[in-house]
């Protein structure tokens, strides 16, 4: 009976006690966690705190990847006193990134953020798995967003925000050029300042600048790589879409890259290879990796280049793994079927997309992160970093006047974009890049003609389609 | 509730022997964990059509798919090109080396096991990275030595003709470490008194090596060789680093086909139909194997 009593004494004073701490507890801040994944983009805040390091120099150590991310944490923190913010990065490399990312959302433990390609967004938005941004942006913000914004669009809704944006071109090693006496064979000048050339005059160019040097160095006049993690849209079909071929037709959802100017395309690649001889013998053996070290000895003079390519070949300069005086960068466009087609280009936008989420409140403080990583300031940080294009107009003003005043590989970038084509990012283009390495292996190899491997790409891929529209329904 | 007698048995058994059951708990515990249950789930899987959180029942629908796959069907064919000339031609090659170490003085003998096995010890990747150096078209070691005799460059991963058949040339070359030891210790515990009366009989040494090393090796022959298929049709390393599954799906094997339907294509039930079928064909390689393989020995 005493035990009883004691019980129940106890029991009413934790009745009474219980609501007066919970309602403390209440008026705590409320904690939250946001786990934010980026690939591996640059090390420091500004990147440029290791310049004039050598490779071996320990200082290096003090510099990650983290740096950055956790400057606009600690911004973002202050912006919400209120809340218990706690926001871990995780980075992710180029090469296993991809898998941890795809097996983190098939174990439906996707990170709140993800910072990584359009490519990765519409993967993810075509399988109904991010939060479209739409709801939180303004006029102003669609505005500001507007150069980039529609890569990132699945069915109306826009499921990235631009951030470092960019696009793919060719690059000439001038050097090359003068030392074989072509460089008026390259295309420029005030008449074509879009330096837009036909597949003729790119061939011809190609021949001549393939030769063996006195000191029984082969160059080649272009080089490409059809082996490793291929991403075709960025080097190969531009030789396709140059003659007025695409992938994909309107909807996005039927290929058709099997036209007459598809082939054409493809037959114009193998001919650089077998008819012209001006790219390296087994290029369907060659990676991304063994272009670029011809290219960074001097042993091809044209291969595809990117918006950052300029910032690289800085950086190997300075960090002594390019030797000065080989390469002089000149970008240029792809080939085209001129004046009929005009080429078209890779361009896209690295950008932070927000997966699914279930609490209201999170949601927005997710969101409002992105918008914050993403706005006219911190979008500076990253084109002073590596030399990308801004995804904000804003930002791209701010670049022209401060940053990029006299680039000339910069102001032609920006004449590249409008050559971008929404082929390059459709929604499908991940789930068919296979086997459209395939299909340029078959050709490149000559197992298959040209017509061959692309009528067979396309009934594969459409066949692919098919299955993946009645599996995602 | 009825317990049988037979149940009764079983409990009392275990609460003799609890100790024992006890120390085989934990490591039990985390293979039915990491081992079994991701087996069970992979084979519902395999009858679903997967989504975080929206996933839904399709029967057969993957295996129909995995069946009129020609890539998977490809990669099936290349799984058994690959097997059929690494296994028996790895074990040949390791036979006739073992035998020959084997004959050698004891120091010698460790020089040529440890230098054989070093490799099993470097990571797969290292070796991958290294061997694509070697067959690199225009940097590699093996055109360089073409290049002396003017002949080549050979594009041993570039040509879909050759890329599969390099490979396997890696597997034989570096993958023999293991049986090697393993033969060498076998053969070391065969009675040297066969081998004296056999030579009394006027025996040579190959109907030495044929009428009595090679039948008493059978168990370690029939071990290697069921060890070696199930090991073959699962490579993935080399064909992820070096090939991709190229040129052109040349290259493509059965276990880098399920990682790339799981994830290039997002695809887990398809790959899951796909990873039963490897399991299902395993098994019955490996029973046929032993059926037919695993008699008693004979002198």
């Amino acid at each position: 009976m005493k035990k009883v009593k004691k019980f129940l004494i106890i029991l009413s004073v934790m009745c009474m006690v219980v609501p007066l701490v919970s309602t403390d507890l209440a008026l705590a801040k409320r904690s939250m966690t946001i786990t934010w994944w980026t690939q591996d983009w640059w090390q420091g805040v500004t990147g440029q705190e290791m310049l004039g390091m050598s490779l071996d120099d320990p200082r290096r150590a003090e510099y990650t990847g983290h740096d950055w991310p956790n400057k606009i944490i600690k911004e973002f923190q202050q912006l919400h006193p209120e809340l218990d913010l706690n926001i871990e990065v995780e980075l992710l490399d180029w090469t296993t990134g991809y898998r941890k990312l795809d097996i983190a959302v098939a174990a439906g433990y996707p990170p709140d953020i993800m910072v990584s390609t359009t490519a990765t967004a519409l993967k993810f938005a075509t399988y109904g798995m991010l939060e479209p941004f739409d709801p939180y942006l303004t006029e102003e913000d669609i505005e500001d967003y507007s150069l980039f914004l529609k890569l990132g669009e699945v069915d109306g809704k826009h499921y990235l925000l631009p951030w470092a944006s960019g696009g793919r071109t060719m690059l000439a090693n001038k050097k090359i050029f003068e030392e074989t006496g072509t460089v008026n064979l390259l295309p420029g000048g005030a008449n074509n300042p879009d330096r837009l050339w036909t597949y003729e005059d790119f061939a011809i160019a190609a021949q001549k600048n393939t030769f063996t040097r006195s000191n029984g160095e082969k160059v080649y006049g272009f080089g490409t790589y059809f082996a490793g993690e291929l991403a075709p849209e960025h080097n190969e079909l531009p030789f396709l879409w140059g003659y007025g071929a695409r992938v994909f037709d309107d909807t996005g959802k039927k290929v058709i890259l099997n036209s007459e100017a598809g082939v054409k395309g493809l037959q114009f690649l193998v001919d650089m290879e077998y008819k012209y001889k001006a790219m390296p013998p087994g290029s369907v053996g060659l990676r991304g990796q063994d272009i670029q070290d011809l290219w960074h000895a001097g042993g091809v003079s044209m291969i595809m280049g990117n918006t950052g390519s300029e910032f690289a070949l800085a950086k190997g300069l300075d960090e002594g793994t390019i030797k000065p005086g080989v390469i002089e960068i000149y970008p240029l466009m792809f080939p085209s079927d001129l004046p009929e087609h005009k080429p078209a280009v890779f361009v896209a936008t690295d950008a932070p997309m927000v997966f699914k989420q279930t609490d209201e409140e999170k949601r927005a403080i997710v969101v409002e992160l992105v918008i914050y990583m993403t706005n006219t300031v911190n979008q500076r940080d990253h084109v002073t970093a590596w030399g990308s294009l801004p995804g904000r107009i804003s930002t791209l003003e701010w670049a022209k006047e401060y940053v990029w005043q006299g680039n000339t590989y910069k102001e032609y970038f920006m004449r590249v974009l409008k050559y971008g084509i929404k082929d390059a990012v459709q929604e499908h283009m991940v789930s068919i890049r296979d086997l459209l390495t395939s299909m340029f292996q078959a050709a490149q190899t000559q197992q298959m003609s040209p017509k061959e491997a692309l009528d067979d790409f396309a009934k594969r891929a459409n066949e692919h389609l098919e299955k993946e529209a009645e599996r995602i329904k | 509730m009825h317990i049988s007698k037979k149940s009764i048995g079983i409990w009392k058994v275990i609460k003799q022997e609890k100790s024992g059951y006890l120390f085989v708990l934990v490591p039990l515990s985390l293979f039915v964990l990491f081992g079994i249950v991701p087996i069970i789930w992979s084979l519902v899987l395999s009858f679903m059509q997967y989504f975080p959180g929206r996933s839904y029942w399709v029967g057969l629908g993957n295996f129909k798919d995995m069946i009129e796959d020609d890539i998977f069907w490809k990669s099936v064919k290349n799984t058994f090109v690959y097997t059929l000339g690494t296994v028996p031609g790895g074990l040949c090659a390791a036979l006739v080396l073992s035998n020959f170490i084997s004959a050698r003085q004891r120091k010698v003998q460790v020089f040529f096991k440890s230098a054989f096995y070093l490799p099993m010890v470097a990571s797969g990747a290292i070796l991958s990275l290294i061997w694509m150096w070697l067959f690199h078209p225009f940097f590699g070691l093996f055109n360089y030595m073409l290049s002396l005799v003017e002949a080549g460059p050979v594009f041993w991963l570039g040509d879909p003709r050759i890329a599969l058949f390099s490979l396997m040339f890696m597997m034989l070359v570096t993958g023999q470490g293991a049986s090697i030891i393993l033969l060498c210790a076998a053969m070391g515990n065969i009675p040297q008194p066969l081998y004296e009366a056999a030579r009394i009989d006027g025996s040579t040494k190959w109907s030495e090596f044929w009428h009595i090393t090679l039948p008493l090796l059978k168990p370690t022959i029939l071990y290697l060789l069921i060890m070696g298929t199930i090991g073959s049709f699962q490579i993935f390393t080399q064909v992820f680093i070096m090939t991709q599954g190229g040129p052109n799906y040349a290259t493509s094997t059965l276990v880098y086909l399920i990682f790339t339907t799981a994830f290039n294509r997002f695809n887990f039930g398809k790959a899951s139909s796909e990873a039963l079928f490897l399991f299902a064909l395993i098994m019955t390689l490996a029973y046929i194997q032993y059926k037919f393989l695993g008699g008693e020995v004979e002198y």
